[in-house]
């Protein structure tokens, strides 16, 4: 069997697993979840693509930029005080010239990655807020569907060459490919944090490590719950002694 | 000896698991004292000790100290420091948060988010302390420099070399606000 027939194969049969798994979520879930998600992964395919909404996302997102650095250079208090002077604009713009745009073409298509896996999650979290209701059936398409579209758009960010073959299956060729495939997917994830951090630290530049430690911060205190206070005491869990 | 950065990748590492084991409420509580020390080494301890240290060894012994006998001091006087209060942070009554940490994935996104924040504050303060003072624990043989490519990357990412020390006081004051909160 030679490598591209394998690859189809495994394509396929990834395929099928991915909808076979969203529909039966969908079932478990309910409708209301399903076609939350379903919109959400839908504006983010919109939104990641280039040739239908990325585009304009892109020029959005660093036109809004460059007006807040316009603001923030003097435009703010030229605004305020009314004082439109022609040379002092000038010299604003040519200030504003030299500094680069969040989204530049290196970082491009990760841009729009990363605009279509916020979606996708922020529909998933969204999803979470309803109730399981009386129409599993209906629930278990649009679950298949919301498969289909992720299929749609994540397989084909999959490589041409497989990172596992059915060639040799004796023992020790079995482990070797698996060895194979955990370093394939160890690289793969450092590749993408590098990409993501690289990203990050274009756009924040030297703010990236502070903001993402107050981030990361304030989000894990947010997620700490309220003990239960019992006979009027406290019963923290944690506070008071290692 | 390896390379110097396999030594803070290692330490990096062991405070991942220490935070899968001990869960992230009270792993913030660590933080918190964590960001205290930083605030101390980074807007007191390192702009100026090493000028009262001087100034007080001309005092007392009348002559100055060389400029390699200041780093070691300050190297190792704030390493001890910082180590002692991480350990402080561990050892008898913590200053855990108060509130049940999330379960299942959700606790474990936080556990290792938490876990790697307090890895890198520690070995990365402990490496900035050496890196700042140009490596004087290579005098004693117990590590070898030059750095590797990885190394020089890593060194450009130390806490206190991207965070401004009043952004420290500040992490601080929204731990104690969430505290108060909780």
């Amino acid at each position: 069997m030679n490598s591209a027939n394998v690859s189809d194969i495994q394509a396929n049969i990834l395929f099928w697993i991915i909808i076979s798994l969203f529909a039966w979520q969908g079932y478990r879930r309910g409708i209301w979840s399903e076609l939350t998600k379903l919109a959400f992964i839908f504006a983010g395919f919109l939104l990641g693509s280039p040739e239908y909404l990325g585009n304009m996302l892109v020029k959005a997102v660093n036109g809004f930029y460059m007006a807040f650095q316009f603001l923030l250079h003097g435009g703010l208090e030229a605004i305020a005080t009314g004082n439109f002077d022609a040379d002092a604009l000038a010299r604003i713009f040519e200030e504003i010239a030299d500094i680069p745009k969040p989204i530049t073409k290196d970082n491009y298509e990760l841009a729009l990655f990363l605009v279509t896996i916020f979606l996708i999650a922020i529909g998933y979290l969204a999803s979470k807020l309803f109730k399981k209701d009386k129409m599993p059936g209906l629930a278990l398409v649009v679950g298949a569907l919301n498969g289909f579209l992720l299929s749609y758009i994540f397989l084909p960010l999959l490589p041409e060459t497989t990172p596992f073959t059915f060639k040799d299956l004796t023992l020790s060729g079995i482990i070797a490919q698996l060895m194979d495939l955990a370093g394939y997917i160890l690289e793969l994830f450092v590749r993408g944090v590098s990409a993501f951090f690289e990203f990050l630290l274009n756009v924040f530049g030297p703010w990236t490590i502070p903001l993402l430690l107050l981030i990361i911060i304030v989000l894990a205190l947010s997620s700490l719950t309220r003990s239960k206070k019992k006979n009027g005491q406290s019963g923290q869990s944690g506070g008071g002694s290692s | 000896m390896g390379p110097f950065e396999y030594l803070w990748l290692t330490v990096f590492f062991i405070f991942i698991l220490v935070a899968f084991v001990r869960k992230y409420n009270k792993e913030l509580g660590t933080t918190t004292l964590i960001f205290v020390a930083l605030f101390l080494i980074t807007y007191f301890g390192v702009p100026k000790l090493p000028r009262l240290i001087n100034d007080a060894y001309q005092q007392i012994f009348d002559a100055p100290l060389s400029e390699r006998s200041i780093q070691h001091i300050m190297a190792s006087g704030l390493s001890l420091f910082f180590i002692a209060i991480v350990f402080a942070s561990y050892a008898g009554d913590t200053f855990a948060f108060k509130g049940k940490p999330a379960k299942g994935t959700r606790g474990f996104i936080f556990n290792l988010l938490v876990g790697i924040v307090n890895g890198y504050l520690i070995s990365g303060t402990l490496w900035y302390l050496q890196d700042y003072f140009k490596y004087p624990i290579t005098d004693f043989g117990i590590l070898q420099l030059p750095l590797t490519h990885l190394g020089e990357t890593l060194a450009n990412f130390l806490p206190p070399y991207v965070v401004p020390p009043i952004f420290w006081a500040v992490l601080v004051g929204v731990m104690l606000i969430f505290r108060v909160l909780k």
